[in-house]
């Protein structure tokens, strides 16, 4: 009885593994790990190939520690095995296709494998990862059918299989919502309907959704896969692309078709290569979806384009400001709709207050909902009066589909205490701040203006002073014309007398001129003194007395010292002046 | 008649009892200023200064109120005219100065001419009486040395220098006043100085809020001025208030 034989795959299989014992034994065993790039794109891919050469594991081998990077398929075995000059050498390959998670640097880190000789472990493998797409892209292979059809290693095995089946792959869109208003979000989900692996997948051209504003949703790391049936067959569905359109204007629109690229590996007989190396690739489209689109009811005329639902609130960055200083008023909406859309800021007036135009702050998030968050309009208020500052009500107008009407979010009014600035109240008792605000007086009080002569008075007293001092000035020439015309001696002031009396005691003056002086002062003074006769009072009898004496002193003969004589009488005549006066 | 002459007495003597006195009104404006009402406590100001009411505290308030208001022009106009009131509060000064920082503007923005300057630091000192008593002095000095002090020196030499003095003193009191043209500020931002006085003038120059300029003619409700930079032109007198009158009410903002 014939002994059955393993056959196809397993056959293969078990030549391998004899081949490979017999190969260990005659040559020195090598453990490697080699990638096809070390500079790749966030969008590329890379091919991780593990080789072990002559030699017989004792154990499995181990998968090298990953890191940013992830295995999208592997690990594919491929088997050589030669003899070159009559040696027999073979060795293993397990390839793995990774896909970079982020930008930066990727590890590969050590595979190792236990051998009969010990542990191997091959050379841990940095990869740079960029932005994009560095690796040139491989052409198109074999059309889709043959790929799906033919087994190249069919021929190789001998075995020629029953002619199976094509899987099938398609693309298909769907929408959540058929009928919509302007500015409401329609969730479009494109997914991957396949029946065998699919190990890429991206856009044929970009798309292009006119009539709409589009979010993109953020794809999920790892799509999960489900099981639909469509015409009776069953499928794995994997989400691919989703978009939030928000219609913006009113009709019939179209989401277009889209086209995509799938890699669908090879049918490799025993060893399944989904690689990309590995892979065909084909192109599938959506069909076009049509949405309606409803018009927005009419609005009133403050209406923004806001649709969805919103609360509104204001607030302020503190309740009390020193008057000068700015506020800043935050108007806050949040809630489910377009709000990204609605640019037109709400109209703030303040009355005693310089409001400037907002800023727009945005905490916006993309859902399949629709986008979520608020918007914030900051706005800088100056107020230019001191007391309580009313921030008016602020509104929000948005259509509400569910209710498809306009509303209004309505925010609260806010007041706020503007101070006014100190004012310089010290060394002043007036002033009696009744609060912090204005140092404000309490009392009417007098004006501290003295009564000042008004200019033109003072310009009147200073002629008329003038005028006085003239005047004086002008008496003693006036009393010496009188004088003169009546014939009379004239009479010179006692200051003046005793003016000409000083000039006696200027040294080097002789004893005759000093004399002349003294007698003239005093005939000035006194009149003819001679002429007075003993009835005269007293200071003329003694003026009488100094003139003798002068008179004597200025004819005696120059025989001794006279000066201290006339010193005397000068004094003597002077004071007699002064009495006399 | 009888009846309706009692009727007219009664009312005089029931106005006359529950007329304010000045000072009730200006302490319900400065009530009003205080509870937040700066415009209605000004309007309250402005009607007592009309009314001949001619206090430091009325013009110190009303400086306060414009300031509170952000109105640094008019808190300038109000805080000179208070200086005039009572030259020597140097509290107006440093309020002065203050307003004049928040209005960015320098010192000689708010003194345009020395003569008035010196005009007013005359009057502060009272320059003007004391020229007066030394033009007296000089001259019953001078009397005293002709008849009553013949022989004394120090009449002559003291009615000298109290005359010199005088004439001296008698320059700021009398003369800088009389030469110093009168001043007006500029109560808001952005005054045109205009062409012509004509409300279809064209544009020389802005002025700024809170400068003094002197006043060099007047025609009608435009004032002939001229600002710091020299410029000369005219402008609306509600937007520049000469400081020797009481705004009309159509000027208060």
């Amino acid at each position: 009885m014939a002994r059955a034989k393993p056959c196809g795959p397993l056959r293969g299989a078990v030549a391998s593994v004899v081949l490979w014992a017999a190969a260990a034994s005659v040559a020195a065993a090598t453990f490697e790990a080699r990638v096809n790039a070390t500079r790749i794109g966030l969008n590329d891919q890379l091919q991780l190939t593990i080789t072990l050469a002559d030699a017989a594991p004792k154990s499995e081998i181990t998968m090298p520690a990953l890191t940013n990077l992830e295995v999208v398929a592997g690990p594919s075995v491929s088997t050589q095995i030669s003899f070159v000059n009559g040696a027999l050498s073979q060795s293993r390959s397990y390839t793995f296709v990774l896909r970079p998670t982020a930008v930066g640097q990727a590890v590969i880190g050590a595979a190792r494998v236990e051998l009969a000789d010990g542990e191997r472990r091959t050379t841990p493998i940095t990869v740079e990862v960029v932005e994009g797409s560095v690796v040139p892209r491989h052409p198109p292979a074999d059309p889709f059918e043959e790929i799906l059809r033919r087994d190249p290693f069919e021929g190789f095995f001998g075995r020629r299989a029953a002619p199976a089946a094509p899987a099938k792959v398609f693309m298909e869109a769907e929408a959540s919502r058929r009928r919509v208003f302007v500015g409401e979000p329609v969730l479009v989900t494109f997914s991957l309907l396949t029946q065998t692996a699919v190990s890429g997948l991206d856009l044929a051209e970009a798309p292009s959704f006119t009539g709409f504003w589009v979010e993109e949703l953020p794809g999920e790391k790892t799509p999960v896969g489900e099981t639909v049936t469509r015409a009776g067959e069953s499928f794995q569905r994997f989400t691919v692309l989703r978009r939030l359109l928000y219609p913006t204007r009113a009709g019939e629109l179209t989401v277009p078709a889209l086209t995509f690229r799938l890699a669908v590996p090879r049918r490799i007989g025993f060893f399944a290569d989904p690689g990309a190396a590995g892979a065909g690739i084909i192109t599938r489209a959506t069909e076009p979806l049509s949405i309606s689109v409803l018009p927005i009811p009419a609005s009133e005329a403050e209406y923004g384009g806001a649709v969805g639902s919103f609360r509104a609130t204001s607030s302020v960055d503190r309740r009390e400001v020193p008057l000068g200083e700015a506020v800043q008023v935050r108007f806050k909406v949040e809630g489910k709709g377009n709000l990204k859309w609605v640019e037109r800021a709400p109209k703030l007036d303040v009355v005693g207050a310089k409001v400037y135009p907002p800023r727009v702050l945005d905490n916006l998030r993309v859902t399949p909902e629709g986008v979520l968050g608020e918007r914030v309009w900051e706005f800088v208020v100056v107020p230019e009066t001191a007391g309580t500052l009313e921030i008016p009500p602020l509104f929000f107008p948005y259509f509400d589909p569910v209710a498809q009407s306009v509303r209004r979010a309505e925010a609260a009014a806010v007041s706020l205490v503007v101070r006014a600035p100190a004012a310089v109240a010290m060394g002043n008792p007036s002033v009696a701040p009744a609060n912090d605000a204005l140092a404000l007086r309490s009392d009417l009080e007098e004006a501290m203006v003295p009564g000042e002569p008004s200019p033109q008075l003072v310009v009147g007293v200073a002629a008329l002073s003038l005028l006085a001092h003239a005047l004086l000035l002008a008496a003693p020439i006036l009393v010496r014309r009188r004088d003169a015309a009546r014939g009379s001696q004239r009479r010179r002031s006692p200051r003046a007398i005793l003016a000409d009396l000083r000039r006696a005691r200027e040294p080097g003056s002789s004893k005759e001129s000093v004399a002349a002086l003294i007698e003239r002062a005093l005939t000035e003074a006194f009149g003819d003194l001679e002429a007075a006769g003993e009835g005269a009072d007293e200071i003329r009898r003694q003026a009488r007395e100094v003139l003798r004496e002068a008179r004597f002193v200025r004819y005696a003969p120059q025989l001794g010292e006279y000066q201290e004589k006339l010193d005397e009488l000068v004094e003597r005549a002077g004071r007699l002046i002064r009495r006399g006066a | 008649m009888r009846r309706l002459i009692v009727a007219a007495m009664v009312a005089l003597v029931a106005n006359w009892v529950v007329a304010e006195t000045p000072q009730e009104r200006f302490r319900a404006a400065t009530a009003a200023v205080r509870g937040g009402d700066a415009p209605g406590g000004i309007r309250a100001f402005r009607e007592l200064a009309a009314a001949g009411v001619a206090s430091p505290s009325l013009y110190w308030n009303w400086a306060q109120a414009a300031a509170a208001r952000g109105h640094a022009g008019e808190a300038v106009w109000a805080l000179l005219r208070c200086r005039q009131l009572d030259p020597g509060d140097s509290s107006v000064a440093r309020e002065l100065h203050r307003v004049r920082q928040l209005a960015g503007l320098s010192p000689s923005e708010t003194s345009p001419q020395p003569l008035a300057e010196l005009a007013r630091h005359a009057r502060r000192l009272r320059a003007g009486s004391l020229t007066l008593a030394l033009f007296g002095v000089s001259v019953l000095l001078h009397g005293a040395a002709r008849w009553w002090l013949p022989v004394a020196r120090w009449p002559v030499a003291g009615a000298w220098a109290s005359l010199v003095l005088a004439l001296l003193l008698a320059v700021p009191a009398a003369l800088a006043p009389w030469a110093a043209r009168p001043l007006a500020t500029v109560v808001r931002a952005g005054v045109p100085l205009l062409d012509a006085a004509s409300p279809n003038a064209g544009i020389l120059a802005t002025l700024r809020e809170g400068e003094v300029v002197p006043i060099l003619t007047r025609s009608g409700p435009y004032l002939r001025i001229q600002d710091s930079s020299g410029a000369r032109g005219w402008a609306l007198a509600d937007e520049v208030w000469p400081l020797d009158e009481v705004p009309p009410p159509s000027a208060l903002r």
